[in-house]
């Protein structure tokens, strides 16, 4: 019986995608690209939703998981496929991974918390809402200037200036990594007992 | 319609993940979910840097490198962030954030 | 002489300093340098005033300037000291009567275990009273002034244990102050006016702008002066003091209350005569209440027990008759009395501590009688005192009196003439009354006191008779070879006290605008002066009817039955007489109850008005800090709230204003 109901949902999951991008396909007269960033943004943007407004933080995380691949393909598309792969690596592989550990680690005996949002929740959204809508109109209102094309960066491009021109902050980020898992070593560590 | 050719689509996207973070960050109780929502945030900034990276000429590099930075950073921060979530678990037996009140009067 | 005239002030404060940090161990000695002090300021001002009176000084008197004392700018007042023929007459009685008080008090006080403060505090007395006179700013007058009130307190309160004393020279402070305010608003109007604080330079100042009105007007200064004079010198209505002053040792009556501190207001008031000359209302107001209050404290002292209290009703009188001249333009009159009412008012206080002291701290009349035998050298002064002060020539009291009543009656004031009379009448009546309560008759002493009757030691007597001989002779000597003997002798000539005074007292002539009459023996004054004696005469023998005499080979003895008689004919009067006209009683309610109740209503304002004001803003702060501490909720979240909305207003409003 589960089965059905998560093929169900996956299948309208992929509706709600694809529709949009078909949309655009099709009406707009776009081209691949174009329909392919029109799904691949609605499904980042509504996974986002899902990790913000779920009630189960493993599923909030494995939303969040969808969402950083989504984002990933947005990277390819732009033309960063160097930072589209860290991204995998890292945030899947890394941290999205580390935050389901601690997931498990702090799970509560009690059944989840009745209430997700706090009291806040409402003036937040708001806020956010309104957030978004000022950057959207000060993107909106500036002159980019001849920016028609979006440019695709080779890898080794991309190599040369980084331990060329920026060795120093590649560097101090190798640092920063060490005094960052020495310290949560550290913190996380059990305190011996008394005695 | 020129969607993935333009900036403005880019960054409006990145703007809209940056605020559903911000929402998420202001509004849950979890100390988790505020960490996840953390890392909304921090990707859409990342997005809004590598597109300015890509469309802008001076800045084709630049743009790639800052973001793997960021995303350097973003791990660190998380390794942390968690770290101190899961000792305040031990400490309060309770991940919600309005419950850390010894400090309040 | 620019070294002597200080060291007259400032010997007494030496004595005092002295007295005051060494006295409490030097035991019975205690009196030595406080006495020598007086002493020799009593020789060196008795050197400046012969210097004085005999023309040594210039015109106008000499100034010796000391420091300088108050260098601000337009506000200059110097230290400096004046003598000039009014302060040497006045330098003459305060000098006099303190040394002869301050020798009494060797045997008065010396029993009593605050010897050393006693004179200590006599000393600081003399000082400041010769600071008064001898002061050249209106300001070191005040600062004497007031000093001589603390004096006052000081020696009424000596007693301080005894509860009646303590709330005597509380009252005394206080009624003084009332006039010091008065004061005090003088001399700031006559700097206002003339912008100088000097006493001849704004004198003059004053009296000669004519065509310019002044800021303020010259007779307010002049009735502002006068209520400085009315607090010290107890005119009515502020003269309650007086009386309850008593509960001082007599030495102190007998030096402030009646030779000294009270005479400080007519010597304020002579001095400022030019003043006074150009406000002719105020002198018509200076007369009035002083001839007032001689009718009243007359009246009182009629019916009074109290052997301290008539002679303190009388000293009040007589300080009405001074005022009463000062206000009829008689200046030299005034200074007169006051000389001679400061030798025999000051005879028949220290008189009367002597009987006091003799009958044992007894002081009501009515368990005294028959002391005459006992007590010879008091009992003799004393009459002599009783005669001087009735009026009675040609001993000192006639003289002066009569220059009054003479000088308000050529002056057109028949209605002070005529009160001043009934006056005299008065006057003579209860002096012997008093003298025949005490001395003569059938002794009503206590039983068991009698035997211990004792006249006092020498030291006490002697200053009696040194006073006694003033009071008989000192009328005759200042008024020759003026009226009113010197014409009847054929000479002609003004008083020599008269003569003394004339350039002290010419400005005020003239601007009074009164010209000299001729004296005329056998025209009007001649009247007036039997009217005098006859009513002084007639005082007299009616004191003697009802209570008795036994001068010479007059024998007569009182008659109770009729005194009862007379008082059963006028009851509210004699109840009113007995009862101080119930000033007292007035004054308890006028400003204790209903001030009190006003006082209540402005305490309960203060209280919740103000106070409420107050402690509303405080509780307004207060809660609405409550409020405002409900933003701090310790929960990060709702920063990062505040920093999203404050994140917002700000690109909001700069996209608001990019836009336009």
């Amino acid at each position: 019986m589960r089965a059905w109901l998560y093929l169900i949902t996956a299948a309208v999951a992929g509706a709600v995608v694809t529709t949009p991008a078909l949309l655009v396909f099709v009406l707009g007269g776009g081209s691949v690209d174009d329909a392919l960033f029109v799904a691949l943004a609605t499904l980042m943007l509504v996974s986002a939703l899902l990790v913000v407004t779920m009630r189960d933080i493993i599923r909030c995380g494995l939303a969040m998981i969808v969402a950083f691949l989504a984002l990933a393909g947005i990277y390819v598309i732009v033309g960063a496929p160097l930072v589209a792969a860290t991204q995998v690596i890292v945030y899947i592989g890394a941290i999205s991974v580390l935050i389901l550990f601690a997931i498990m680690l702090t799970q509560s005996k009690a059944a989840p918390a009745r209430l997700v949002f706090q009291t806040q929740a409402a003036p937040a959204a708001v806020a956010a809402v309104i957030l978004v809508v000022l950057v959207a109109l000060a993107v909106g209102a500036t002159d980019w200037g001849e920016t028609a094309t979006r440019v695709r960066l080779a890898t080794d491009t991309l190599a040369r200036v980084l331990f060329d021109d920026y060795v120093l902050p590649f560097e101090v980020v190798s640092v920063l990594l060490l005094a960052a898992v020495i310290g949560g070593v550290f913190i996380a560590k059990r305190e011996k007992e008394p005695g | 319609m020129g969607l993935a050719n333009s900036l403005d689509s880019y960054l409006i996207l990145a703007s809209a993940l940056f605020g559903i973070g911000t929402f998420g960050f202001l509004a849950r109780r979890n100390a988790i979910s505020m960490l996840m929502s953390i890392e909304l945030m921090l990707n859409g900034v990342n997005l809004a840097i590598v597109a300015f990276g890509s469309f802008i000429p001076d800045l084709m590099a630049d743009g790639s490198i800052i973001a793997l930075m960021v995303i350097a950073v973003a791990a660190a921060e998380a390794t942390v962030g968690l770290a101190i979530i899961i000792a305040i678990y031990r400490n309060r037996q309770t991940p919600l954030v309005d419950e850390y009140d010894a400090m309040r009067r | 002489m620019d070294t002597l005239i200080p060291l007259i002030a400032a010997l007494p404060m030496a004595g005092f300093l002295f007295t005051a940090v060494v006295g409490r161990r030097l035991g019975k000695r205690a009196h030595i340098v406080p006495v020598a002090a007086v002493g020799l300021s009593w020789a060196i001002a008795m050197a400046v005033v012969a210097t004085a009176l005999t023309g040594g000084f210039a015109e106008g008197g000499m100034v010796v300037r000391l420091w300088d004392w108050i260098p601000a700018g337009a506000f200059h007042v110097e230290a400096a000291l004046f003598v000039d023929n009014l302060t040497a007459c006045l330098l003459i009685v305060v000098t006099t009567i303190g040394l002869l008080v301050h020798v009494y008090s060797i045997g008065y006080m010396s029993h009593d275990p605050g010897y050393w403060r006693f004179f200590a505090y006599l000393n600081l007395f003399m000082f400041s009273m010769l600071l008064l006179v001898l002061g050249d700013s209106w300001l070191t007058v005040f600062v004497a002034w007031e000093l001589v009130g603390l004096c006052s307190y000081l020696l009424i309160g000596f007693w301080y244990r005894k509860n009646s004393a303590a709330l005597a020279s509380k009252k005394a402070f206080l009624v003084n102050r009332v006039g010091d305010v008065g004061f005090a608003l003088g001399i700031m109007a006559i700097f206002v006016n003339t912008g100088t604080l000097n006493i001849r330079d704004s004198i003059e100042v004053l009296t000669s702008q004519t065509l310019v009105a002044f800021p303020i007007p010259v007779a307010v200064v002049a009735l502002l002066i006068f209520a400085g004079a009315m607090g010290k010198s107890a005119q009515f209505p502020l003269h309650v003091w007086l009386p309850d002053a008593m509960e001082g040792p007599t030495p102190v009556s007998a030096l402030i209350h009646a030779a000294t501190m009270v005479n400080a207001g007519v010597y304020l008031v002579a001095r400022a005569n030019p003043i006074f000359a150009s406000a002719p209302e105020a002198m018509v107001v200076v007369a009035g209440i002083g001839i007032f209050t001689a009718i009243l404290a007359a009246s009182i002292a009629m019916t009074q027990t109290d052997i301290k209290r008539v002679l303190a009703y009388s000293t009040l009188s007589q300080l009405g008759y001074m005022f009463a001249a000062l206000g009829v333009g008689a200046w030299t009159a005034a200074i007169f009395h006051l000389m001679t009412h400061g030798f025999f008012k000051g005879l028949l206080f220290l008189g009367s501590g002597s009987v006091i002291h003799a009958v044992h701290e007894e002081q009501d009349m009515r368990r005294m009688g028959g002391l005459a035998k006992k007590i010879p050298h008091t009992y003799r002064t004393m009459l002599i005192g009783a005669i001087a002060i009735a009026g009675i020539p040609p001993l000192a009291g006639f003289f002066s009196k009569d220059e009054i009543l003479g000088e308000a009656f050529k002056a057109g004031f028949s209605w002070v003439w005529a009160i001043g009379v009934l006056v005299a009448v008065m006057t003579a009546f209860y002096m012997f009354r008093l003298i025949g309560l005490t001395f003569w008759g059938e002794s009503r002493v206590d039983r068991a006191v009698e035997p211990k009757i004792h006249e006092s030691p020498r030291v006490m007597t002697i200053p009696l008779w040194l006073l006694a001989i003033p009071s008989i002779v000192l009328g005759l000597f200042l008024s020759w070879p003026g009226p009113p003997l010197g014409p009847l002798l054929g000479q002609n000539g003004p008083g020599l006290l008269a003569g003394w005074l004339e350039p002290v007292y010419a400005q005020g002539h003239v601007i009074l605008g009164r010209h000299e009459e001729a004296f005329a023996i056998f025209g009007i004054d001649g009247v007036l002066i039997l009217v005098s004696i006859a009513v002084a005469t007639a005082g007299m023998l009616a004191a003697w009817r009802l209570f008795g005499v036994e001068i010479g080979g007059l024998r007569r003895s009182g008659s109770h039955e009729r005194v009862r008689e007379l008082t059963a004919r006028a009851p509210f009067l004699y109840r009113a007489s007995l009862n101080k006209w119930w000033f007292d009683e007035i004054n308890h309610l006028v400003f204790i109850v209903i001030g009190g109740r006003v006082a209540a209503a402005a305490w309960w304002f203060d209280a919740n008005v103000v106070d409420g004001i107050v402690n509303g803003i405080g509780a307004v702060t207060r809660r609405s800090g409550g409020g405002l501490a409900r933003v701090q909720t310790g929960r990060v979240q709702n920063y990062a709230l505040g920093i999203a909305i404050g994140l917002i207003v700000m690109v909001g409003s700069y996209a608001l204003m990019a836009g336009r």
